[in-house]
C-alpha cells in the first residue's frame, strides 16, 4: 500500500469510496444473484419497523393542522405575533415575492379529507405534498395527540398534581428519553430494543435485529440486544485494507492487520470502561467483515444515483441540497436488500433528522425541516416499493415534544403532545386516530388556555395517546402478540391496558 | 488504618484548611477529614497535602487536600494528561521539577495568549481576503486555531479547561449562528479561556451576555410579553441556563448525590420558574453605534445613522434595551424580584444570576461535570464534596475548583486508579489526537495548524471542537450505554464519552489516525485554492521529518521503542501483553532502506497502540 501525501478530508472521502468499492466487487456481483432469489423467496417473512426522530421537538401545530372555524380562528390569532407571524394561511397560493419561508411565500395549508373526520378539517403544512399523496392513497395514517404518559389524565388531575407523569417535562433529554425509553434519561433500554429482544432469535445474525443509521439511541437498545451503527458509507473497515489476493494489510503487513484486530478487540485489564470499548470494536471488526460483502451499492438502482435522488429542494439555500434524513433511509432500505442475504427475518432501524428546536426564526428553519422530512420518507416509500417490500416496512416519525401553541414572536418554546405519522403498506392509512385537541383561545390573565381541555400553560398539548400504545401497536404488527411482553416490559404501559392496539395497522 | 497514615501527614497548614472549612460549612469538618483519606490508596507516602493558599491562588481558600508531589515521571506524565492537552517530554521535567502546585499556580498566572483565537482569525481572513476577497476567516479557522492552541500553546491549563468549559456551556457551529458569525464564536472560545480561572458568577454572566450564545439560544433580541396580543418571552435560554449551566433539574448534596423528599427526587425548577426567568432575558440585544435604536435591539444596525453597524457586534456583550424589557414581576427558584417601573434590565439580570450563582447546587453540577471532563467519569461523592467545598470557600472561585479537582486525593492515587475497575474516562476523540500529537512534537509547517474537519464519523473522530450536535453536548455527563458493563455494575455508573463510540466511530478513527501517524494532518489549500499534490500535510510529527529524531534510533531496538511510546501515551502502564504483542509486531520489519524500517516500526506500533483500550480509556 502507499501513502498520500495530502491526507486532506477529500481524498479521505475518495479513499474510502474507491476501498469500498473495490474490496465489495467481486463477491457483489456474485450475491447480487444470490441475493435476488432470496429476497424473492423471503419477501413474505421479513418485517421491519423504522423510527424517524425528529430532534429537538417538531411544532406538531404547524405540521398538522385543524382548519375547521373555531380552531383556525384561534390559531391564528395565537400565532400571528410579531415580528413574524407563524400562523400558517390557507386557501391561498404561494407567493415568491414573500420572505422566503413565510406563511405567504408557502402558500396554503394542504387539506386532506381523513376516512373519520371527527367532524372537523384537516389540512397538513404546505410543504408536505408527498405524504399528502401518500396520504391519499392510504399509505399514511396521522396519530393525533399522542406522548409521553404514565397514566391517562385529565387537565383537571394535571393541574391539581393528582396523576404521576413523564418528569422531568419539557425538557428536551428527558422527553426524548421518555419517548425512546418510557424513562427519563439515563434509561438502560428503550422500546424498540425490548421488541428487538423478542424478534432476535428470528435472526440468523442477531446482531444485526437493532440499527442505528444516526448516532447512538437508547430506543434501540434491549435486555440482550445491542444497537449495531451502520453509517451512511456502509460498514468501515477497521484500519486494513485487503490487498488483490484479499489478503489484509496494515502498514503493509498482515501481522499488523492481524493484531490491531486482537488488541482493538481484547481489553488487558479488568477497567470495565475498556471492556466496553473492546465490545465495541470487535462488534464493528466482525459486523464490517460480514455485511460488506452483501450491502448492495447506493448508486445501484433503486437507491441511486444519489446525485438524483438524494437532494431536496432548501428553502435556506433556495437551491438542490443533499438529504441527510434520506441519506440515512437509502442506508437503511441498503441493508433491508441485504437482509435475506443475512438470515435477517426482522429488523428495527433508527433514523433521525435535526433542527427542530425552533425556538426563533421558526417560519424558515421548520419550512426546511418540512422540505426534508416530505422529501426522505417521499423517496424511502418509494425505493420500498421498488424493492417490493412495501407492506413489510411500517415507518413512524417521533420527537422529543410538540410545541408550545404560544409564540415569541417568531418561534415557540417546548409543549408535551405532538402528531406524529405511520407510513407504509400495511398502515391503514388515510386516516387520523386519536380524537384530535380542541385549540383555545389564550387567556388574557396568563399563558393558561382555560378554553381549552386538551391545553395546558403556554397551549403544551396534553397528550391523550400514548407512546406505551404505539409501541405495543407495531410490537403487535411485527411479532403477533409481543404486545403483552412488552407491557410487561415497562410499567406505564399497562395503565392503558385494553387499549394496547391504537388500530392503525391491519393484522 | 490509610486514614491514620494520612492524618498524620497533614502539616500545620493543612489544620488552617480544616480550620477555614469549619467556618466555612458550619460544621462536619472531621466527616471530611475522614471522607477525604478513605480515598487514598496504600502507599500514601507521597501524598502531601497543603492548604495552598498563595498568592497565584490569591486569597483564594482552598480547602482540598492537596497532593503537591508527583511520584514520579509517570505520575507526573499522568497528572499532564488530566490537566492538559497530552503530557510532553518538557512539561513532565516541569512538574517533576516543582511538583503539581507550581505547576499549577505557573500556569493560572500565565495570561491568555495575545494571539488568541479572535486573532488568529483575524489573521486567517486577512490572508483569505487577499486571496480571494469573498471567501474571509469561517468556521475552520476557529477549529484549526483551536487545535493550534491546544497542541502548540503554553498556556496548557487554560486551554484545557476552556475546552471542558466549553462542553458545559455550548454554543456549536453546527448551527448556523455560531457558524455563519465564527469571528463571534472565536471570541467565546477566548472568553471562557479568559474566565476559566475567575469567578464563576462571571463567566455565567459573560456567557449569558456573549451575543453568539444570544443567537445560539435565541434570547438575543428577545422581546418583553405582549399581553394583549398574547405573545410570550422566549424560553430557550432561561430554560437551558438552568438545566445546564447553573444547578440542573434536580436539588443536590454538597457531594453531588440528589437530595430526596419522601423517597423522591426534588425538582429545582418548574414552568412557572421558566417563564419568570424567561422575563428577565427579554430586551438585550448586539451593541451598536449612536443612537442604540430599536434598529440595534432588532438587527444590530442602528436605522437613525444610516444602517450604521458595529464591526464587532458579534464579539461584544449584548447591551440592555430597557423598552423591550419586561417590567412586569419576575419570580422563580422561591424568590422574586418586584414589578419595575421604568424597566431595568441590568437590575433584573443582577437579580436573576446572582440567584443562580449562590444557589448550593452550583458547587456540584458544575465541580462534577469538571472532574468528569478531567479526571474519571464516576468521582466518589466524597471527592465531589471536596471539590464543592472548596468552591464553596473560595467564594465561588473557579480556580479553587480546579486546583482541589487536579490535587485530590483521588485524582492523584494512580495505584488506586490503575487497580480499579470503574476509575478513569474513555478519552474522547479530540483529546486522543492532541495527546498523540503532543507527545510526539507536532509542528504546523503554517504555523497555522490547519487541521480543519474532523467530524466525520465513518472516517474522522466523530468530534470536532465548538461543532456539538445540540446544546447539550456531545455526550451527556449522565450518559452510559445500555447494556454495556458499566450500566450492568452496581453503583449507577456513568460513560458519558461513549455515547459518541460505535462500530462506525471506531472503525472511522483508526483509518483517520493510520493517516496521521504516517503522514501528518492537515490541509494546506484554503479560501477556494487546492494545495499542489504532494503537498505534505500542515501538521507533521516530529519524527517524519527528522531522520536524527530519537523515536528513530529507538526503533533500532523494539523493546525500546515500544517503551518510548509507553511513557509517550500511556503514562507507563502499558499492560505487558501489549509489550509482547508490540515488540513481536516490529522486531521483524525489516526493509532495504533504514529509513522506511523505521517508518514502518514507528507507524505499526503506534496505530496499534492507539487502538488499544489501554490508550482509548484515561486512567
Amino acid at each position: 500500500m502507499s501513502f498520500t501525501q495530502n491526507p486532506s478530508r477529500r481524498l479521505f472521502l475518495k479513499q474510502t469510496a474507491a476501498l469500498s468499492t473495490l474490496g465489495a466487487a467481486a463477491p457483489l456481483a456474485m450475491n447480487l444473484a444470490a441475493m435476488g432469489s432470496a429476497s424473492a423467496a423471503g419477501a413474505n417473512d421479513y418485517k421491519a419497523i423504522v423510527c424517524v426522530y425528529l430532534l429537538g421537538g417538531n411544532d406538531a401545530y404547524n405540521t398538522v393542522l385543524p382548519t375547521d372555524a373555531e380552531s383556525w380562528a384561534n390559531y391564528t390569532a395565537v400565532r400571528n405575533q410579531s415580528p413574524d407571524s407563524i400562523a400558517l394561511l390557507k386557501d391561498v397560493a404561494a407567493n415568491a415575492a414573500q420572505t422566503r419561508g413565510s406563511p405567504a411565500w408557502l402558500g396554503g395549508v394542504l387539506p386532506i379529507t381523513p376516512s373519520n373526520a371527527q367532524g372537523r378539517s384537516f389540512a397538513l403544512h404546505p410543504l408536505l405534498t408527498g405524504l399528502r399523496d401518500q396520504f391519499n392513497s392510504k399509505q399514511l395514517a396521522i396519530l393525533a395527540n399522542i406522548g409521553s404518559l404514565v397514566e391517562p389524565l385529565s387537565k383537571d388531575d394535571y393541574n391539581r398534581n393528582l396523576k404521576s407523569t413523564p418528569s422531568p417535562l419539557f425538557s428536551h433529554n428527558d422527553q426524548s428519553s421518555h419517548w425512546m425509553a418510557m424513562a427519563a434519561e439515563g434509561a438502560r433500554r428503550g422500546w424498540g430494543g425490548k421488541i428487538a429482544d423478542l424478534i432476535a432469535a428470528d435472526n440468523q445474525n442477531a446482531a444485526f435485529t437493532a440499527i442505528s443509521a444516526s448516532g447512538n439511541s437508547v430506543w434501540l437498545y434491549g435486555d440482550q440486544v445491542k444497537q449495531y451503527h451502520l453509517s451512511t458509507s456502509g460498514a468501515i473497515r477497521f484500519g486494513f485494507r485487503p490487498d488483490a489476493r484479499g489478503v489484509n494489510l496494515l502498514m503493509n503487513s498482515p501481522a499488523a492487520a492481524e493484531l490491531i484486530k486482537k488488541v482493538a478487540s481484547e481489553p488487558t485489564s479488568k477497567n470495565l470502561l475498556m471492556r466496553d470499548l473492546a465490545e465495541v470494536q470487535a462488534s464493528s471488526i466482525k459486523a464490517e467483515a460480514l455485511i460488506s460483502q452483501h450491502l448492495p451499492s447506493a448508486e445501484q438502482t433503486p437507491f441511486g444515483p444519489s446525485s438524483s435522488y438524494l437532494n431536496y429542494d432548501s428553502i435556506i439555500a433556495g437551491s438542490k441540497q443533499n438529504n441527510v434524513l434520506a441519506q440515512q433511509l437509502q442506508s437503511v432500505a441498503r441493508m433491508i436488500k441485504a437482509a435475506p442475504a443475512l438470515g435477517l427475518k426482522r429488523q428495527i432501524f433508527f433514523v433521525s433528522l435535526g433542527g427542530f428546536d425552533t425556538h426563533d426564526q421558526q417560519n424558515l428553519q421548520h419550512a426546511e425541516r418540512m422540505a426534508q422530512l416530505n422529501h426522505a420518507l417521499s423517496y424511502f416509500q418509494r425505493v420500498l416499493g421498488d424493492l417490493g417490500v412495501a407492506p413489510q416496512v411500517t415507518t413512524f416519525t417521533a420527537s422529543d415534544f410538540g410545541r408550545a401553541f404560544t409564540s415569541n414572536g417568531d418561534g415557540t418554546d417546548h409543549g408535551w403532545g405532538s402528531h406524529q405519522f405511520v407510513m407504509g403498506g400495511a398502515v391503514k392509512g388515510g386516516d387520523i386516530y386519536g380524537a384530535f385537541p380542541r385549540l383555545g383561545a389564550k387567556n388574557t390573565k396568563d399563558n393558561g388556555f382555560d378554553s381549552s381541555p386538551d391545553q395546558l400553560y403556554n397551549g403544551a398539548l396534553l397528550p391523550k395517546q400514548s407512546v406505551g400504545q404505539l409501541s405495543t401497536t407495531l410490537a403487535n404488527w411485527l411479532k403477533p402478540g409481543s404486545a403483552a411482553q412488552l407491557a410487561a416490559a415497562f410499567p406505564g404501559i399497562k395503565n392503558f391496558s385494553g387499549a394496547l392496539d391504537l388500530g392503525f395497522m391491519t393484522s | 488504618m490509610q486514614s491514620q497514615s494520612f492524618l498524620k501527614s497533614l502539616g500545620a497548614s493543612s489544620l488552617t484548611a480544616l480550620i477555614l472549612c469549619c467556618t466555612a460549612c458550619g460544621g462536619g469538618e472531621a466527616t471530611q477529614a475522614q471522607t477525604s483519606s478513605a480515598n487514598n490508596g496504600t502507599d500514601g507516602g507521597n501524598l502531601t497535602a497543603n492548604s495552598a493558599t498563595n498568592a497565584s491562588l490569591d486569597g483564594v481558600a482552598v480547602l482540598s487536600l492537596a497532593v503537591e508531589q508527583p511520584a514520579n515521571d509517570q505520575d507526573a506524565a499522568r497528572f499532564l494528561t488530566q490537566a492538559t492537552f497530552g503530557p510532553t517530554k518538557a512539561e513532565v521535567a516541569k512538574v517533576m521539577n516543582g511538583g503539581f502546585k507550581q505547576w499549577l499556580n505557573e500556569q493560572f498566572d500565565m495570561p491568555p495568549p495575545a494571539k488568541n483565537h479572535l486573532a488568529y482569525w483575524d489573521e486567517r481572513d486577512a490572508v483569505g481576503q487577499t486571496m480571494n476577497p469573498k471567501i474571509g476567516g469561517s468556521v475552520r479557522d476557529v477549529i484549526s486555531s483551536f487545535w493550534a492552541h491546544a497542541i502548540g500553546g503554553d498556556d496548557q491549563l487554560r486551554q484545557r479547561v476552556a475546552f471542558a468549559l466549553s462542553e458545559i456551556f455550548v454554543v456549536s457551529m453546527a448551527t448556523t449562528c455560531p457558524a455563519v458569525n465564527s469571528r463571534g464564536t472565536a471570541d467565546y472560545l477566548d472568553m471562557l479561556g479568559r474566565d476559566a480561572f475567575g469567578s464563576y458568577r462571571k463567566l455565567l454572566e459573560d456567557v449569558a451576555m456573549h451575543p453568539v450564545m444570544g443567537c445560539y439560544l435565541s434570547h438575543i433580541h428577545n422581546a418583553k410579553e405582549d399581553a394583549a396580543k398574547g405573545r410570550i418571552p422566549d424560553e430557550n435560554f432561561a430554560r437551558e441556563i438552568m438545566q445546564l449551566f447553573s444547578i440542573g433539574l434536580y436539588e443536590l448534596n454538597a457531594d453531588g448525590t440528589r437530595k430526596q423528599a419522601n423517597g423522591q427526587d426534588i425538582a429545582t425548577y418548574g414552568p412557572t420558574d421558566i417563564a419568570g426567568m424567561a422575563k428577565v432575558f427579554t430586551g438585550f440585544s448586539w451593541d451598536c453605534p449612536l443612537p442604540k435604536d430599536d434598529g440595534c435591539f432588532d438587527r444590530g444596525t442602528s436605522y437613525a445613522t444610516g444602517m450604521m453597524t458595529e464591526p464587532n457586534k458579534w464579539v461584544l456583550p449584548m447591551r440592555p434595551y430597557t423598552r423591550f424589557h419586561s417590567a412586569s414581576e419576575k419570580a422563580f427558584l422561591r424568590t422574586k424580584l418586584a414589578a419595575q417601573d421604568p424597566a431595568d434590565p441590568s437590575a433584573s439580570l443582577k437579580f436573576a444570576l446572582d440567584t443562580l450563582a449562590q444557589h448550593p447546587n452550583v458547587g456540584p453540577f458544575i465541580g462534577k461535570q469538571l472532574i468528569q471532563r478531567l479526571v474519571t467519569s464516576n468521582p466518589s461523592p466524597q471527592y465531589v464534596e471536596r471539590v464543592s467545598n472548596a468552591f464553596k470557600a473560595s467564594g465561588g472561585n473557579l480556580k479553587a475548583m480546579i486546583y482541589a479537582i487536579l490535587t485530590d486525593p483521588e485524582a492523584r492515587d494512580m495505584k488506586a486508579a490503575l487497580d480499579s475497575e470503574t476509575f478513569g474516562k474513555v478519552r474522547e476523540p479530540i483529546l486522543r489526537l492532541t495527546a498523540l500529537l503532543r507527545a510526539y512534537g507536532a509542528k504546523s509547517r503554517t504555523g497555522s495548524y490547519i487541521i480543519s474537519f474532523t467530524d466525520e464519523g465513518s472516517y474522522g473522530l466523530n468530534q470536532q471542537p465548538m461543532y456539538s450536535p445540540t446544546v447539550f453536548n456531545f455526550f451527556r455527563p449522565g450518559y452510559v450505554s445500555p447494556g454495556s458493563a458499566m450500566s450492568k455494575a452496581p453503583g449507577g455508573l456513568v460513560a458519558p464519552e461513549m455515547q459518541i463510540v460505535n462500530e462506525t466511530s471506531v472503525a472511522g478513527y483508526v483509518n483517520f489516525m493510520r493517516e496521521v501517524v504516517a503522514v501528518g494532518i492537515g490541509d494546506t489549500g484554503h479560501f477556494g485554492t487546492k494545495a499542489p499534490v504532494g503537498t505534505p500535510a500542515d501538521v507533521r510529527l516530529e519524527y517524519m521529518d527528522n531522520l536524527q529524531s530519537e523515536v528513530r534510533t529507538l526503533s533500532e531496538k523494539p523493546a525500546n521503542l515500544v517503551e518510548d511510546i509507553n511513557q509517550r501515551l500511556l503514562y507507563g502502564a502499558m499492560s505487558d501483553t501489549l509489550r509482547k504483542d508490540l515488540i513481536d509486531l516490529i522486531s521483524p520489519i525489516k526493509y532495504l532502506e533504514p529509513d522506511t524500517t523505521q517508518n514502518y516500526r514507528i507507524w505499526s506500533a503506534l496505530i496499534v497502540t492507539l487502538a488499544s483500550p489501554e490508550f482509548l480509556v484515561q486512567r
